[in-house]
């Protein structure tokens, strides 16, 4: 909780030089109001950055989700090599914020194809912030696992005037190909940048050369990022970024995707250096609309072909104030926005007429809340945070129909329900010389997602299972508890970290034998429930030794466990894990070796119908160089990755699909 | 003063005025010609123009008869047709000279015949024989229903007599030839079970009206009678209907919180039957009497329910 993650995607060495004066007067801006005790931990995406850096080998053609797994918190529910989930603290997307810019948007596929990281691109992106548990960003709601605010890159006022970019990559595996362009143009009173992105990739190989079917994806993307600074500090910006991915396939799944599009739009006004109270006053209006069609015209042996579409819209606002006063730095926030979901499935039987369900019933959600934090100084050793928020939401099903259908499982059930959610939490930290120890603790509730509470005979491919919303669950809550110990500088970084997150009324899908399921060959019907508690408890420990001025040696190892009231262990809980890293920082050459040793999923959740993953051991290389051609500056990647082909799948790849074999890669980059 | 003209305009002011309010309503003077006791009054008039013209029922014309020449029986049902199932049919009086609706009329003894010629027999069917008034707020209109066995074929045809009176006066429309129509594939709503000998009919009423939620169902339990010919009347015994609902198409998944079908005082049964989603639906029964004992339904089909169901497609 006390700890934020940024990782930064200063994208290509080539787009550093951009995107760094936006950071300048904007993010930096912001951050630092924000400047917590923490431990930023950076992820830099390119090469001869400088030491201390973490490398990600594929540079600027890097997916999000590859961004997002270089986080000590985060790992990925993998349906196929597109479009990931994100876990943070082994919690997933129901325990998980996810904003952009601040801005809400919903995910539109009732099985989780379309995790709302997979709408914009690396390119849209400056950098990632994590705040790990219940102390999350101000526009986060019912984040108890964490809350991920995706920071969008914009070219800034009184940069350079123009700037052009280009980029390629190609993976031998899968023949992933992506290729990008964005242009950049600056100047005291305004200043615009956009791109454009394109991602292609056939069927993968798991290690073995056994080819993985359905594992082929298609991705546009572009943006365009408008600032207009009419008197000085008085700014107004305006994004729009357009995703559109198609012919997508889901290996763990049943369905493919024929097109995922999600159009994203903001407008927004800061008022920077103000005087008095507070020094900062940044307000946003935004929209997003995301429609999501499955389609399983391509799979062989459908029994009952399928249309499963599904619509996500929000409309929204924020309004952020932060300031500093002695001591303290403070910000208070204001949001609210509307979000519709629907999703409905249409089952085509030869000679007979279609029949039709409601998944998600046209469920609107109004959500409003008052968030707000304060750091405070005490003294040079000492510090404290404290931060809270209150939400008040109101629900309604706008669909008869649907209503109507769920009402045969909850007789009399309401169809409107208004609730309150909020989240406190604090943090102190003391500082000795090398040294520093935080603890933190927190206590926050979310209300259930829109499926937890509506969702109608949702398959989940997973345990097999239909599962059914239940209106009448309670919200969740959480207390949190953490520490941890740092040792900071040369040649011996160490720390230490352990969270725990102790649960009332849980989440989660119980069978219930007195329902029959509806999709064929499943193994019953869950209806989501509250469990009197459950626990989980994460501890990671890094330990870097700068061996050389040349020469460093990264290690992390992870430990989880999570366990409900009756001693069953949770599923997707992550094994053992142990990365290690040996990096080379030489002049305008860096270069990683690397390998990730992952334990039997020892503690696997039979209960909820999780089935053994063995353990595993890959190894990767990579290189990067960075150089000039002319007056052109170049970026060049080549890597390995899974050097030995090695078959293998993690305990959070659905239905235990392989990853990719060995994959040998090469990218470059151009700043003009 | 034409009374068209005249109708038209007092139903244009109910309608106008009854959408204002109760106290306005009390105030509107409706002018029907004294003569015209027989006939409803303007309101009933028009709540039964409506029901017979909102295009959902429309004329069996080879039903009609007419009454001294001064008055016209008209048969509705559900646009026009017959099909195999339960059928509503509908009955109004209407006096020609003012196409004013009468009240208090009669329809009964209402017969329908199949004749099999091939077989060289005759047999009816389940039918409510006598009418009721359908709706207590337009008295105009008189109800019956009549459950076709089997459609209208090279094999067999269904005639329909039935006997109107009003004032004294009682006409006997005979035997018209009536097309009655095959039901479409996923729809069965009539079904049959034998208790002692004696033959016994299920008709499920109007599952198209039927939506996908919570239902509530009427069926008749109907006796074969010991003439075939004889129309078969509604069972004297009490049974309880078991129900359940499955999807035979999506590997019979089923809903819960149906309940059983009990015997109104009126005759009908009414139960609940839950419907999770759009498609073809068999509904499953288990018949049992009124000391619990199972007298049809007890032996599963395929699916592990009785094999004695309805079928619906909504």
């Amino acid at each position: 909780m006390i700890h934020i993650f940024v990782c930064k995607l200063v994208l290509g060495a080539g787009l550093s030089a951009m995107a760094v004066p936006a950071f300048s007067q904007t993010a930096q801006q912001a951050d630092s109001v924000d400047s917590k005790e923490v431990t930023l931990s950076e992820v830099t995406v390119t090469s001869a950055v400088g030491a201390g850096r973490k490398v990600a080998g594929k540079g600027h053609t890097a997916s999000i989700e590859e961004h997002l797994l270089q986080l000590n918190n985060v790992t990925m529910i993998r349906r196929g090599s597109y479009a990931w989930e994100p876990v943070v603290n082994n919690m997933t997307t129901e325990r998980v914020s996810t904003t952009i810019d601040g801005m809400k948007i919903f995910y539109a596929c009732t099985d989780k194809m379309d995790p709302v990281t997979s709408y914009v691109e690396s390119g849209n992106l400056q950098r990632i912030r994590l705040d790990a548990g219940l102390d999350g960003n101000p526009q986060a709601t019912g984040n108890i696992g964490g809350s991920i605010d995706l920071k969008l890159r914009k070219a800034g006022f009184a940069a350079k005037p123009q700037e052009y970019n280009a980029t390629a990559g190609y993976e031998s595996n899968g023949h992933l190909q992506v290729y990008g362009i964005d242009a950049a143009f600056s100047s005291s009173k305004i200043y615009a940048n956009m791109g454009a992105f394109y991602r292609h990739a056939g069927n993968y190989k798991a290690g073995g050369n056994e080819e993985v079917g359905f594992s082929q994806f298609r991705k546009v993307n572009t943006f365009l990022n408008l600032g207009w600074q009419p008197r000085q500090n008085h700014i107004i910006e305006g994004t729009v970024i357009f995703d559109r991915a198609t012919d997508v396939g889901y290996p763990a799944l049943n369905m493919d995707v024929s097109d995922a599009t999600g159009l994203i739009t903001s407008l927004s006004y800061r008022h920077e250096y103000l005087q008095g109270f507070f020094s900062r006053w940044e307000s946003k209006v935004y929209y997003n609309h995301i429609t999501h069609n499955m389609d399983d015209t391509g799979r062989p042996d459908v029994v009952i072909h399928m249309d499963m579409p599904g619509r996500s819209s929000t409309a929204g606002l924020y309004s952020l104030l932060q300031g500093t006063r002695g001591n303290h730095q403070f910000q208070l926030n204001y949001d609210a926005y509307h979000n519709t979901l629907f999703a409905d499935m249409t089952m085509y039987v030869k000679g007979a007429k279609p029949m039709y369900m409601l998944t998600w019933p046209d469920v609107g959600t109004i959500n409003s809340g008052l968030a707000l934090s304060d750091d405070i100084s005490l003294g040079a050793r000492h510090s404290l945070r404290i931060s809270a928020k209150g939400s008040w939401q109101h629900r309604r099903i706008n669909n008869d129909e649907g209503f109507r259908a769920l009402s045969i499982y909850f007789p009399g059930m309401s169809r409107t329900n208004s609730d309150f959610s909020g989240r406190v939490a604090a943090s102190y930290s003391y500082h000795q010389g090398r040294w520093k120890f935080s603890v933190g603790t927190g206590y926050g509730n979310r209300t259930p997602t829109v499926t937890e509470a509506y969702g109608y005979f949702l398959n989940n491919t997973f345990d097999r299972y239909d599962y059914i919303g239940n209106p009448a669950l309670k919200n969740e809550s959480a207390i949190e508890v953490n520490a941890s110990a740092s040792l900071t500088g040369n040649p011996i970084e160490a720390r230490l970290e352990v969270n725990t997150f102790f649960f009332q009324n849980y989440i989660i899908g119980i069978p219930d034998s007195r329902l029959s399921a509806m999709t064929i060959g499943a193994a019953g019907v869950k209806l989501y429930q509250n469990l009197p508690s459950a626990q989980i408890v994460n501890a990671t420990v890094n330990l870097n030794w700068q061996i050389l001025r040349w020469l460093r040696w990264e290690n992390n190892i992870r430990y989880s466990y999570g366990k409900e009231n009756t001693g069953a262990w949770l599923p997707l809980i992550a094994p053992f894990s142990y990365q290690s890293k040996c990096k080379v920082l030489w002049g305008n050459v860096e270069a990683e070796v690397g390998t990730e040793v992952v334990a039997r999923q020892n503690n696997f959740s039979q209960k909820y119908g999780e089935t053994l993953t063995p353990g595993y051991n890959i190894w990767h290389i990579n290189a990067g160089w960075r150089f000039n051609l002319g007056k052109v500056l170049c970026d060049l990647h080549v890597g390995i990755d899974n050097i030995f082909d090695h078959y293998y799948s993690t305990y959070s790849d659905w239905n235990h699909i392989p990853q990719k074999g060995r994959n040998i890669y090469t990218n470059i980059s151009l700043q003009f | 003063m034409n009374y068209r003209l005249f109708l038209f305009l007092g139903l244009t002011a109910i309608f106008l005025f009854s959408s204002c309010g109760d106290d306005v309503e009390d105030k509107v003077v409706i002018n029907i010609p004294t003569d015209d006791d027989e006939c409803c009054n303007a309101e009933e008039t028009f709540l039964a123009y409506s029901f017979l013209n909102n295009g959902y029922v429309r004329e069996l014309p080879e039903l009609r008869d007419t009454i001294d020449n001064k008055y016209v029986l008209k048969a509705y049902s559900a646009g026009g047709k017959l099909h195999v199932g339960y059928n509503d049919l509908f009955f109004a009086l209407i006096k020609i000279s003012t196409d004013g609706y009468v009240r208090d009329f009669q329809v009964n003894d209402i017969k329908p015949l199949m004749t099999m010629t091939g077989m060289n027999m005759q047999h009816s069917t389940p039918t409510s024989i006598a009418t009721t008034v359908y709706d207590d707020t337009f008295p105009a209109v008189r109800h019956a229903w009549i459950s076709f066995l089997m459609s209208s074929s090279d094999g067999g045809y269904w005639e329909l007599s039935y006997k109107a009176a009003w004032q004294q006066k009682e006409i006997e429309h005979s035997a018209t030839v009536i097309e009655v129509n095959a039901l479409g594939s996923g729809q069965n709503w009539l079904k049959s079970f034998k208790k002692d000998e004696q033959t016994y009919y299920l008709s499920l009423v109007n599952p198209n009206a039927f939506q996908m939620g919570i239902n509530t169902i009427q069926a008749y339990v109907s006796k074969q009678s010991a003439d075939k010919r004889v129309p078969y009347q509604i069972a004297d015994e009490t049974f309880t209907i078991e129900i359940t609902p499955t999807m035979p198409d999506m590997g019979d998944h089923s809903s819960p919180n149906n309940t059983p079908l009990i015997k109104q005082e009126n005759g009908v049964y009414e139960g609940n039957l839950n419907l999770s989603m759009t498609g073809l639906w068999n509904i499953h029964l288990v018949v049992k009497d009124q000391e619990g004992t199972i007298v049809a339904g007890d032996d599963n089909d395929n699916s592990g329910y009785s094999s004695l169901y309805w079928s619906v497609t909504i």
